[in-house]
């Protein structure tokens, strides 16, 4: 197990160093330079390019670049945005706890739902209702998301006005009670969870189906069921407690997939996340800001696979002993 | 002559694409022999051993039935009935081939061992414990306590057979199917494993079926023997007098044999 | 192949591709309305006989921009799919067949490139484009999206060098060049064509999602995801503007998955 954890925090400072060096490079040799608009501006007289060329170092030579760069983002210093100038890392960080908390739930109310369908679909494969399983698997896996978002909100927040059209709150939620708060809160964001679950839920249901039905089909369900074991035993205790081991990866590698969603629900919804901030500061072509998104959505997606990884390895005694071997 | 016990009538065995695997197969075991299945690889002895107490998978096509001391089961109906399957199952035990694919990699052996007493036969926790202790001691595995507490991974091969061995005992069968059970193994510890099936065989007095595709294991092991080719039974006979045979088959899978013999 | 036109997953994607591609290619032939010709007069119609899908706030018959729209969907779709398993199936084969250091290079690069959100990496490509011609999206969609058929590529070489055949083929001399281009990419086809129409289901999400949120196509040429977001704009009238679209771009990645999950299953039997 230790030995585990060490080799897995070789690799993550190794796949930092490629995210900043992919991140740095990403920018410094695109066409549109960290400068933005600035340099191609033939208003901005070239005293003042020069002056900020100087300021961000431009006139460096490119590792010298890469290493000031590296030097200031370790710190979680990304610069400030050119919107506001804010720093950028406390602009990112008053967006995070939304972003997380809506995800969040949504991956529980996933598994909730995917689970008993996958099992369903691997126990009775090729039945009537694995087919319908299938079926909306299939729809959900087609529906863009933006467009079940963009329905929704014309039904049920426009036509019956049963929820509000956008927003995390209220104009007049500061004076509403506490549990006025909570309601208040839940119905702003019912639109948004039912939309970032729906994406995701066709894709895991049909993992867990696959995982469940090779666990069924695999050689120690024989002896299980050779052992005379009860049905119950032999589904919950033999095959599903195998076939979660790989679901429990598709727990950290679902986190890229969820953020890129957030974008659009958190924009559609006028959610103050970190996906809707990304998308102020693209549609601002704030280069810092944009930046920082992208190296903490790379680090944030790291984390979920060390998760997923640190899950694993507890839940599968074949990692957990590994030591022990010999 | 001595009590039947199990009686196969007519078991076939279908691909999804109808193609046989097993047709017209009928066998009896005697209370207390030592019956042994051979054949060459492919010859469907793995899929007869499942197919007599219906655990074939899904995706194959079985018929026929079995009279299991006195009662029928219909092979078809069986898979779909658990209650008689499990009842089955509580009297025919298994040990097979790769013994540690066949251990659930994600439990450990008390937990594997100790269910079978808990769930089948309503024991306590504690009291399952202490039996499943017993049993590995029986089975010869060394520091039983220590390895109650290992996964199926950390098991040598030889240990995880006997693990299998403890496991079908735990269940006091009337019939034990071996499915190949030493092919995986060294020589050495093929020899104690056999001889160790051989031993609890004599002593808790319960029948065996032995697959084997070799026939020096086959003389070592049981009084008769069945010939399978290609999914059929083509031979029946006395192991004693397996010499003196005319079946072609028979005879080339004999030579088969004692040119190995002499060649190791 | 024969396998592949008698699998009905496979055939109904097939016809709703084909459809939807047809009617696109042809849309002239189809509809005499200009997509971009605005008629204020006529602005906002429901259905009918003379707009059969009705027409948006500046009057442009929907369904002329929904043809002329999904050949930029459809266009997007391809072109940034042939880019990114063209990237990927050279840097997959690269890696599988020479293994060694070339492979530890690329298989981290890969690893650390699937560390970026797509999407916000997409975004931020965007960004820096500043005017972001069609081109540029296929380009950047296809430039962020060869991981997987390179992963592929690699996983399935090294499972076919232990193959008997490619074994023979090696021990007989042959050059290493001439068993990948004819043992090996053969045999490989299948499992990157899966991925590849998968890729492209998703190609045309991306796509739409990007213009939806006025970062993709600009207007006035029409997209499947544009026309949705002018029907955001104008929420609670116009039903036609949000319903056509979305349709539009759900069958079609409906059909891209049937294809994909088509070749699958044909592959495995």
């Amino acid at each position: 197990m230790l030995r585990f954890i060490i080799r897995r925090l070789f690799n993550i400072v190794f796949l930092l160093v490629g995210i900043s060096l992919v991140s740095f490079l990403v920018i410094h040799l695109s066409p549109g330079s960290p400068l933005g608009g600035v340099v191609f501006n033939p208003k901005v007289s070239l005293e003042v390019k020069a002056k900020l060329t100087k300021i961000y170092g431009l006139d460096k030579p490119l590792i010298q670049q890469y290493l000031d760069w590296l030097r200031r983002i370790v710190r979680f210093d990304f610069g400030v945005s050119l919107l506001d100038g804010r720093r950028v890392i406390d602009k990112i960080k008053e967006r995070i706890p939304l972003t997380l908390f809506i995800n969040l739930i949504s991956l529980f109310i996933i598994f909730l739902i995917a689970l008993p369908l996958g099992i369903i679909g691997a126990l009775k494969k090729g039945s009537g209702l694995d087919r319908a399983i299938t079926v909306f698997v299939f729809v959900g896996f087609s529906f863009p998301s933006f467009w079940l978002a963009l329905l929704l909100m014309q039904t049920l927040a426009v036509h019956w006005q049963i929820v509000p059209v956008s927003g995390l709150v209220s104009v007049d939620f500061p004076y509403y009670s506490w549990a006025g708060k909570v309601w208040d809160l839940a119905r702003h964001l019912v639109l948004p969870i039912f939309v970032s679950t729906f994406g995701a839920l066709a894709g895991i249901s049909r993992y867990v189906r696959e995982e469940m039905h090779t666990a069924l089909s695999s050689k120690f369900i024989i002896l299980a069921r050779a052992k005379g074991l009860p049905q119950r035993l032999i589904l919950l205790r033999h095959a599903l407690r195998n076939a979660l081991l790989p679901v429990i990866t598709i727990l950290g590698l679902s986190v890229p997939g969820l953020l890129g969603g957030s974008v659009i629900f958190e924009t559609i919804f006028s959610l103050p996340g970190m996906g809707r901030l990304f998308y102020e500061g693209v549609m601002a072509r704030d280069y810092p800001l944009i930046m920082g998104l992208l190296v903490i959505g790379a680090v944030l997606t790291l984390l979920g696979n060390l998760l997923a990884d640190i899950g694993y390895a507890l839940a599968d005694p074949r990692i957990r002993y590994e030591a022990e071997e010999k | 002559m001595k009590e039947e016990i199990l009686s196969a009538k007519n078991i076939e065995v279908l691909t999804a694409a109808k193609k046989f695997i097993l047709k017209g197969i009928n066998l009896q075991i005697f209370s207390g022999e030592v019956l042994s299945l051979a054949g060459e690889s492919g010859s469907g002895k793995s899929t007869l051993a499942l197919a007599l107490t219906g655990l074939l998978p899904a995706s194959l096509k079985l018929g026929g039935e079995i009279i299991w001391q006195k009662r029928r089961f219909d092979l078809a109906a069986l898979r779909k009935d658990t209650l008689s399957s499990r009842m089955l199952h509580g009297q025919i035990s298994y040990i097979f081939q790769e013994p540690s694919s066949f251990l659930n990699p994600t439990l450990n052996i008390a937990a594997q061992l100790t269910e079978v007493f808990i769930y089948n036969q309503k024991k306590a926790y504690p009291q399952a414990l202490d039996l499943s202790r017993g049993l590995l001691e029986l089975v010869g595995i060394k520091e039983a306590e220590k390895k109650l507490y290992s996964f199926p991974h950390q098991l040598s091969g030889g240990e995880a057979q006997r693990v299998m061995i403890a496991m079908a005992l735990a269940q006091r069968p009337k019939l034990l199917i071996a499915d190949e059970p030493t092919s995986n193994l060294d020589v050495t510890i093929e020899m104690e494993i056999l001889s160790l099936i051989k031993n609890m065989q004599q002593r808790f007095g319960f029948a065996v079926l032995f697959i084997t595709h070799d026939l020096s294991l086959v003389r070592y092991f049981s009084q008769r023997v069945v010939f399978l080719k290609a999914g059929r039974i083509v031979e029946e006979s006395d192991t004693a007098h397996l010499k003196d045979t005319a079946n072609p088959y028979v005879q080339s899978l004999l030579e088969a044999a004692e040119a190995l013999q002499d060649y190791e | 192949m024969k396998h592949l036109f008698r699998n009905p997953i496979f055939l109904s994607g097939f016809f709703i591709i084909f459809f939807i591609a047809f009617v696109c290619v042809f849309a002239p032939f189809i509809t005499s309305y200009n997509p971009n010709a605005i008629n204020l007069k006529e602005a906002l119609l429901s259905p009918s006989s003379r707009h059969l899908l009705g027409t948006d706030t500046l009057g442009r018959d929907l369904l002329a921009r929904l043809l002329y729209g999904g050949r930029v969907s459809l266009a997007v779709g391809f072109v940034a799919v042939g880019i990114s398993v063209l990237i990927g199936v050279a840097l997959g084969s690269i890696a599988g067949f020479y293994g060694g250091v070339i492979d530890e290079i690329i298989s981290r690069f890969i690893d650390i490139m699937l560390c970026f959100p797509s999407f916000f990496l997409i975004l931020s490509l965007v960004a820096l484009a500043r005017h972001p011609s069609l081109y540029i999206i296929m380009a950047i969609i296809g430039f962020t999206s060869w991981m997987s058929p390179a992963r592929l590529i690699r996983a399935e070489i090294l499972s076919l060098r232990q193959r008997n055949f490619v074994i023979a083929a090696l021990s007989c001399g042959l050059s290493q060049r001439r068993v990948i281009m004819r043992h090996i990419i053969p045999n490989a086809w299948g499992p990157v064509m899966v991925n590849a129409t998968l890729s492209m289901a998703v190609a045309v999400l991306i796509e739409s999602s990007l213009s939806f949120l006025g970062l993709g196509v600009q207007p006035p040429q029409a997209s499947w995801g544009n026309i949705l977001l002018e029907a955001k704009e104008c929420l609670g009238v116009g039903w036609w503007m949000s319903v056509f679209p979305g349709l539009a771009i759900f069958f079609t990645v409906l059909g891209l998955n049937l294809i994909g999950e088509g070749i699958r299953e044909s592959l495995h039997k």
